[in-house]
């Protein structure tokens, strides 16, 4: 059988590549549910033979229920792989950093599209996922739903009448979900607006991360605004009160760029026509700069600023210029160094006119 | 701005929590952060998440007291001293089906062993969810083997709510006010389904 992180190389993520482009500003949506099985250990209590027990256990459930596809979908055993193809995980945003280092009973299961997958003994047995681009937060839930459903129909839930399904962590309890959606808001940091703006998000009982999941770096002016509280609210009630707040958000990040382009066009104009420079014509690119330049570039492509090119070849650079894939799409193993040389020779080749 | 923990470089990642209801915030350099990070020092500022969520130390502490005190009352009583040196180590609840105590609970950093752990240590989840989660009984779906939401609970919901929302009017707390309004109104709603 051929290598499934090389087929998984062939295909452009679905989630930065298939959006319509009217969503320029939200990239993508994503919603995650925890669940665990009555009667186990959570992972971080479980020896190797219960992890093991559990993982084969969901293992038959999905293909049983023939959820994402299975048995026809990606399988991959973490603690088997190489570390480059764990990062290949990591930065398709099919894994988590915890669950990739974890030393046994760990299985990613990803439908073919890449569209939904379940991570098996993360921080809970199982963490569904669904990611789809642009802002679509009801068909993202009903595709989740459905797969939990098909799941549960195989699989005995730990779940209370009172606290909802049981977490490893009290934090996530009761629905178990965390729904995020990506936005891209250059205009409301060049305004300097986006602390204020975001401190209001926080006031709202909502979190704000950066690109990868964790962490609070936002580079690249991406932002992953997701559900903090888990229990008292129905799913339903917890994605109205994020649309409302999303929708907000992209109507302050297009009044930002109309009073940028009003205000401070030539600012605007220079920055982007130097990202653009610089993504055109460097020979050493490191992944801040990059990352920082095809931020800017992508907000002169939505302003309609370049007559040719297509937002969706700058949104697979920010998935490939990042390090494993930037070493897998070359074949060799590269030093930081040479990383950056290669990253540029990329930008160069990707974006000529 | 500098970083607060390495006062040299300047400061890229700012973190606001609010605890007790005060505000405070945590301005961190990129490297000091990934330190903090891998360490698991960055949940609830420097803190271990579980001693943020529980109290957990405060916990301990008690514990410690009320054994040492215990442990002071069987010696003047002229008991054994073998059994007093064993009572000076707390005696927490501990989980019957996963071993796990509240120290352990700390150690993972807020996470729990099993599912039964929810009872075992169901005072302390209680003070905590009251913290971090906006409502104390579960609202959403539930697997489809189950019989569904326990009309008691929602029962015992809707009163909090109501008990709330008049403290929300009380302070002038309209928005708030107006996010019970909305549960009270879905709650109701389920309760005229059954």
């Amino acid at each position: 059988m051929s290598d499934p992180i090389e087929t998984l190389l062939k295909n452009p993520v679905s989630f930065l590549c298939d959006a319509p482009p009217e969503e320029d500003i939200a990239i993508s949506t994503r919603i995650r549910l925890a669940r665990n099985l009555a009667g186990f250990p959570f992972p971080s209590a479980a020896d190797e033979e219960s992890a093991k027990a559990v993982c084969d256990r969901v293992t038959r459930a999905a293909a049983e229920s023939n959820a994402l596809g299975c048995p026809d979908c990606y399988r991959f055993d973490p603690a088997e792989m190489a570390p480059l193809d764990r990062e290949i995980l990591l930065e398709r945003r099919l894994a988590s950093r915890d669950f990739l280092e974890r030393p046994f009973g760990t299985r990613l299961l990803v439908r073919g599209d890449e569209s939904s997958s379940i991570m098996i003994n993360e921080e809970d047995q199982l963490r569904l996922q669904t990611i789809r681009p642009g802002f679509r937060l009801d068909e993202v839930w009903e595709e989740i739903n459905t797969l939990d459903d098909e799941l549960s129909a195989h699989l005995e839930y730990a779940y209370d009448d009172r606290l909802g399904y049981l977490t490893s962590c009290p934090t996530n309890l009761g629905t178990g979900m965390r729904a995020s959606v990506m936005l891209h808001l250059p205009g409301l940091v060049m305004a300097d607006a986006i602390g204020p703006t975001m401190q209001g998000v926080l006031k709202l009982n909502l979190a704000v991360r950066g690109i990868f999941g964790e962490g609070s770096d936002h580079r690249g002016d991406l932002f992953q605004i997701s559900n903090q509280s888990t229990l008292g609210e129905s799913e339903a009630q917890i994605l109205a009160h994020l649309k409302m707040v999303i929708e907000q958000l992209i109507r302050q990040e297009k009044n930002a760029r109309q009073r940028l382009l009003a205000q401070d066009r030539y600012t605007l104009l220079d920055q982007v026509g130097r990202a653009y420079g610089a993504l055109l014509h460097s020979y050493k690119l490191s992944s801040a700069e990059a990352l920082s330049s095809l931020s800017k570039l992508r907000l002169g492509v939505d302003l309609n600023l370049f007559g040719k090119l297509e937002i969706l070849r700058v949104n697979e650079l920010f998935l490939a210029i990042n390090p494993a894939h930037l070493q897998k799409l070359t074949g060799a193993e590269l030093s930081e160094a040479e990383r950056d040389v290669r990253r540029a020779s990329l930008c160069r080749a990707k974006l000529h006119p | 701005m500098l970083c607060d923990h390495c006062k040299k470089n300047e400061a890229t990642i700012h973190i606001k929590e609010i605890h007790d209801g005060k505000c405070v915030s945590l301005n961190l350099c990129a490297q000091c952060a990934a330190s903090k990070e891998e360490k698991g020092e960055l949940g609830a500022f420097g803190l271990n998440l579980a001693d943020a969520l529980f109290h957990i130390g405060a916990i301990t502490q008690k514990l410690q007291q009320q054994n040492a005190a215990h442990a002071g009352a069987q010696k003047s009583g002229a008991s054994d001293p073998e059994s007093a040196a064993k009572s000076t180590i707390p005696e927490g609840p501990v989980c019957p089906v996963c071993g796990w105590t509240p120290e352990k609970i700390r150690e993972a950093n807020g996470k729990l062993g099993c599912p039964e752990c929810y009872r075992t240590f169901a005072d302390m989840i209680n003070n905590a969810v009251d913290h971090f989660q906006r409502g104390k009984t579960h609202l959403g779906k539930h697997p489809a083997s189950h019989p569904g939401h326990a009309e008691g609970a929602l029962h015992a919901e809707l009163q909090r709510l109501r008990r709330e929302l008049q403290n929300c009017v009380r302070k002038e707390d309209y928005e708030q006010a107006a996010v019970c309004r909305d549960r009270i109104k879905e709650i109701q709603a389920r309760l005229d389904e059954k």
